[in-house]
């Protein structure tokens, strides 16, 4: 690395903390709290959406990089006495944080939906999480009575719609301006109030494939839906082993599952539903590739891995080729997942990964590649089901706090190669994204776009890098006035 | 269309004629609905575990809601356990709508309010006793 690399983000470091002690309000959460400390000011009775105004920005803002970068995860996890702690609980919260003219500003609110509501009136947390059973939880009408929209976002740019998305329930149509929820989408009267995936994926001519699962069923539901979205086309398949199926991908001819051997036995709305899934040791890692065109499908076997996010699929020479994060001990990674606890040894670190499934002869190959210690893959917005070679992803470094959980470091891949940032010392990294300088432009060109939140000073910054050069620092970056709780999936939307 | 009196008596001539060996009594149920929610409540009674709720029920009757409230009468129930289910048929196809997973699209309810995500509540969870005298229950439809 260059000195004047180093010495610009020494000085953008030193900047930021200068900002935050500048706000002398005091903070200094230690790092058994840091996950906990993101949360606190969110928790309570509902409060207004937070507006910064203009942010000052340290470095350079690219001129061109225009958009809005919407971020969304679980932020209030108290009211009434009463704590949800688990990751994947808590309402959810939507960020937009605004790339425009020079300036940047963020706003942020918590979504109403008809749970939030529902628990505002009562003056306290109701139904039980996906990790934790309440006493007396009122019975549910169906998933959206307890969908807090948490988990990642749908632009459909045509119509200017935005969704926040939970996987357990409907897509929630938000206002793109006040953030405020506008309700559930119905996308058709045999979908109406059924699971739509947190992760659905955008063809490049703007067609969003998505799909539902409901664990215990055996069933996925898949969903075409036009740019402008229109329902083109349901279509339900049977998937025995399709109780936790989180993220899938889509190649020119095909969607891809894979179903992990994670097997759901409990009742669905009968309290939490982690305590009854169970790792099936001697069930394989199920592949489902689905064709486009009329939904038959040809079933592949792996060894066992769990997962939660795939970066992409593309068809090339008779295969068709898979990049994700396995996650070798998923089940034992959720159950650690509490924002009060202080991260402890693991095994099965997340490890980038390929698969080859060659359909004309039924085989199957898993194969890890470089870094592992990572999550959170990226790719080129306009390249899904197109072959890629540009991926961002978190990484965890050796030099993070061994008590805090969660990532520390942005890599760009490209192709074998490696190029990272590391925040630093009491930072944790939330998803990046990238952001191509033009929508035709070729991979690997553009910017990286992401927030990180230091618990020291309980404050959360975005940061842009250059694409292509993301082990030089940030080009430039905005610190809030006040933390964000830390959270899961963004999109960018550019104007 | 129906004569309620010589359903009345057509219903009750078994009970006089045993003469208080099998008594009967009178149900008035009341269905809350959502205010500004149209349509008809149609609500049906079952007597036993089987065939609940989707089998073919003992009695089945419609009103439309007032205010809120959609109240139906079933006279002359022997003495004994019942259940009732009920939905608010928003498009007039006299068919509780379900999506692909099976989860009711329309309000539903059953007696005692019970419920479950899973799928329906068991006979046992929604039963409430009749004796021989008249008697009301409340329910709502969500």
């Amino acid at each position: 690395m260059s000195t004047h690399t180093s010495t610009r983000r020494t000085a953008l470091a030193a900047l930021a903390a200068a900002a935050a002690g500048a706000a002398g309000l005091g903070h200094a959460a230690d790092a058994p709290q840091a996950w906990r400390s993101s949360y606190t000011p969110h928790n309570g009775p509902l409060k207004p959406a937070l507006d910064s105004g203009p942010l000052r920005i340290e470095g350079r803002w690219p001129a061109a990089l225009q958009g809005t970068l919407y971020r969304v995860g679980p932020a209030r996890r108290e009211l009434g006495g009463v704590a949800m702690n688990h990751w994947f609980d808590g309402d959810g919260m939507l960020q937009a944080f605004r790339l425009a003219g020079g300036k940047v500003s963020h706003r942020g609110a918590l979504l109403a939906t008809p749970k939030l509501r529902a628990e505002e009136a009562a003056g306290r947390l109701l139904y039980s999480g996906f990790a934790q059973t309440l006493p007396d939880s009122p019975p549910l009408s169906g998933p959206d009575t307890v969908n807090p929209a948490n988990i990642n976002l749908l632009s459909l740019p045509a119509s200017r719609e935005l969704f926040a998305l939970w996987e357990g329930g409907s897509a929630l149509a938000v206002d793109t301006e006040s953030l405020n929820a506008r309700g559930f989408k119905v996308w058709s009267p045999d979908t109406q109030g059924a699971p739509f995936s947190a992760h659905p994926r955008t063809t490049p001519d703007g067609t969003v494939w998505s799909f539902g699962y409901m664990p215990g069923t055996g069933r996925l539901l898949v969903y075409e839906i036009s740019p402008s979205g229109q329902l083109r086309r349901q279509h339900v398949l049977a998937a025995p082993q399709a109780d936790m199926v989180h993220d899938f991908a889509i190649t020119e001819r095909h969607l891809v599952f894979l179903l992990m051997p994670l097997k759901f036995s409990g009742t669905l709305g009968a309290g939490n539903p982690l305590a009854h899934y169970q790792w099936e040791e001697k069930s394989p890692l199920v592949a489902l590739l689905v064709d486009k065109a009329d939904f038959k499908v040809q079933r592949f076997e792996l060894p066992a891995t769990g997962l939660f996010h795939l970066a992409n699929a593309w068809e090339q020479g008779g295969t068709v080729q898979v990049r994700f994060v396995a996650q070798p001990d998923i089940l034992g990674a959720m159950r650690q997942m509490d924002v009060n606890r202080s991260r402890s040894a693991k095994t099965g670190a997340p490890q980038w990964a390929q698969i080859t499934l060659t359909p004309a002869t039924g085989q199957a190959r898993m194969q890890a590649l470089g870094p592992d210690h990572v999550e959170f893959p990226r790719i080129h917005p306009a390249r899904n089901g197109l072959p890629t070679r540009f991926t961002t992803m978190l990484a965890r470094s050796p030099k993070m706090d061994a008590q805090v959980d969660g990532f520390d470091s942005v890599l760009a891949l490209h192709g074998e190669q490696q190029k990272r940032h590391r925040y630093g010392d009491g930072w944790i990294a939330e998803e990046h994204v990238y952001v191509p300088s033009s929508i035709s432009a070729p991979e690997g060109r553009g910017w990286v776009v992401g927030t990180a939140y230091h618990w020291p000073s309980e404050r959360t910054a975005l940061s842009v890098f250059d694409a292509s050069a993301v082990n030089a620092g940030p080009l430039a970056r905005v610190t809030l006035p006040y933390g964000l709780p830390l959270g899961l999936h963004g999109q960018f939307v550019s104007a | 269309m129906h004569n309620p009196t010589l359903y009345k008596l057509l219903y009750a001539l078994p009970a006089i004629l045993s003469a208080g060996a099998a008594q009967a009594g009178d149900l008035k149920i009341e269905v809350n609905v959502p205010t500004g929610r149209q349509g008809a409540v149609l609500a049906a009674v079952f007597d036993k575990a089987e065939g609940f709720p989707r089998g073919t029920p003992i009695r089945t009757a419609t009103a439309q809601p007032v205010q809120g409230k959609a109240t139906l009468q079933f006279t002359d129930l022997p003495k004994g356990d019942y259940a009732i289910t009920a939905y608010l048929d928003e498009n007039s196809n006299t068919k509780l709508d379900t999506n692909l997973f099976g989860l009711p699209t329309e309000l539903y309810g059953f007696s005692r309010n019970a419920r479950n995500l899973a799928g329906p509540p068991s006979f046992a969870d929604a039963a409430f006793r009749m004796e021989d005298n008249a008697q009301q229950q409340a329910f709502e439809l969500k």
